[in-house]
């Protein structure tokens, strides 16, 4: 690695300031000392005795980062409130999702196991890779708020449970109950080192939109046999949906931090996201009780208008994602200084 | 000559702000002006000159923002805000105050 390279490295490691302000910082320095060596360059001097001198004019590594982080203090707190709002509105949409989650469970208590086994399995399975994504976003000082949107959302299906466990009497309502008391715990952790790991992975640039890209395919891969499910349980559908719209959320969030999209896409974004789960939700609900109310059991007969619907709908959340990636990336090509290929 | 450290401390808002003020400039232009302009007086630390600026973006006196070059990377340009402006009006009344204070008694202790 070159010496102005190292020497970013050094500053950067100290700055304590948010992902998205640090990549600024450091831009600019970048921009700074190599403009001053290429000066040197053209006075006579090598390549490496250029870097050198321009490192060194630059100042001490640790004096520099401590100057840095004063004069950009400001921007912590407003990182944080950004971030503690951008998390909220994620959360909030998948929870959005959940209430009509949850009035469908009131129609039909016997489906109650299903929704539980949805709430244990599909949840984490979607809610890891976003908490990587989301300690990324959030930088190594505020990893931990990473893991508070899935955190709230299992302290609410514990809660759900254990109402399912007191009012509704059925055969595993037990075996439920451990589940429910036991998983949330072992999720606290999970979500934990999922963020912290982001937030370590985030600092580092060779790993950073590399990770982000597997969490956001991972999370896709998941969501493949989630949405194959449709035809055993079409509340896993409506669930798999709500969680891949969460996970596609925090990159949006991640794409409002690098200044690709302003607040009001943000917002926006999130309103449409629970208008659309909303709207699948209501479908499903007034899809069977129609066919249900019309031919009795006629639950299948909508199955394959769905299946249409679903299998335009994931290509486009693919397009949609691979197009925010490529804006993502784009801006970290930018900041490195390099041409992008794809531009 | 070499500079005063204290004494380029406490002007240094003031050059920034003037500098800016006549058209925007990433850190790097920053520094060879205030060299070029001042005959070599103001050599500032590089590094010393973000934090400056950083700070005089957060009190809302400069706005940062990116721009492209061709076949280079992207440089971060500075300019000043219409707060900026009555900020640096305030000092270089401020300083031609003081400035002419010192002449005063300058010209007084040679009689």
């Amino acid at each position: 690695m070159c010496e102005i390279e190292q020497y970013l490295d050094q500053v950067r490691a100290q700055l304590e300031v948010s992902f998205h302000r640090a990549n600024e910082i450091i831009a600019e320095a970048r921009c700074h000392l190599e403009a001053r060596a290429r000066d040197l360059e053209a006075k006579g001097m090598g390549r490496e005795q250029a870097e050198a001198e321009a490192v060194r004019g630059f100042g001490n590594p640790q004096t520099v980062a401590a100057e840095l982080r004063k004069a950009n203090a400001r921007h912590r707190d407003a990182d944080v409130f950004r971030l503690v709002v951008g998390i909220g509105l994620a959360f909030g949409t998948t929870l959005s999702a959940i209430g009509c989650f949850v009035f469908l469970l009131m129609r039909a208590p016997s489906s109650i196991q299903a929704a539980l086994y949805a709430h244990i399995i599909w949840f984490p399975a979607f809610a890891l890779p976003g908490a990587v994504l989301a300690g990324m976003v959030a930088g190594r000082r505020y990893w931990w708020l990473a893991a508070t949107p899935p955190l709230l959302f299992m302290a609410l299906c514990w809660g759900f449970s254990l109402a399912a466990w007191a009012f509704v009497p059925y055969r595993d309502a037990g075996t439920q109950l451990d589940v429910a008391l036991v998983w949330p715990l072992l999720s606290a952790a999970a979500f934990a080192v999922c963020g912290y790991l982001g937030a370590r992975a985030g600092e580092a640039r060779r790993l950073r939109y590399p990770i982000g890209v597997l969490c956001a395919v991972y999370a896709l891969g998941i969501a493949v046999p989630a949405f194959a499910q449709v035809v055993r349980n079409l509340f896993d559908l409506v669930m798999a949906m709500a969680v891949a719209e969460g996970v596609s959320y925090i990159l949006l969030i991640a794409a409002y931090r690098d200044k690709l999209v302003g607040p009001r896409v943000l917002i926006a974004g999130g309103a449409g996201m629970t208008a659309l789960v909303a709207a699948m939700a209501v479908a499903v609900l007034a899809g069977t009780w129609g066919l249900d109310t019309l031919y009795g059991e006629g639950r299948t007969a909508f199955i394959g208008p769905l299946l249409v619907v679903v299998y335009l709908y994931l290509p486009a959340q693919l397009v949609w994602l691979g197009w925010k990636g490529r804006k993502v990336s784009e801006a970290a090509q930018a900041v490195r200084g390099r041409p992008n290929r794809g531009a | 000559m070499r500079s005063d450290r204290e004494l380029v401390k406490g002007t240094v808002r003031l050059l920034a702000l003037r500098l800016l003020a006549r058209e925007p400039m990433y850190g790097y232009q920053m520094i060879q002006h205030l060299e070029d302009r001042s005959e070599g007086y103001f050599q500032l630390g590089e590094g010393a000159l973000y934090p400056l600026l950083h700070d005089l973006e957060n009190e809302r006196y400069l706005r940062a923002e990116w721009r492209d070059q061709e076949g280079r990377p992207k440089r971060r340009y500075y300019h000043v805000t219409a707060k900026g402006r009555r900020e640096l009006a305030r000092r270089k009344e401020q300083w031609e105050g003081f400035t002419r204070a010192v002449d005063l008694v300058l010209e007084a202790s040679h009689v």
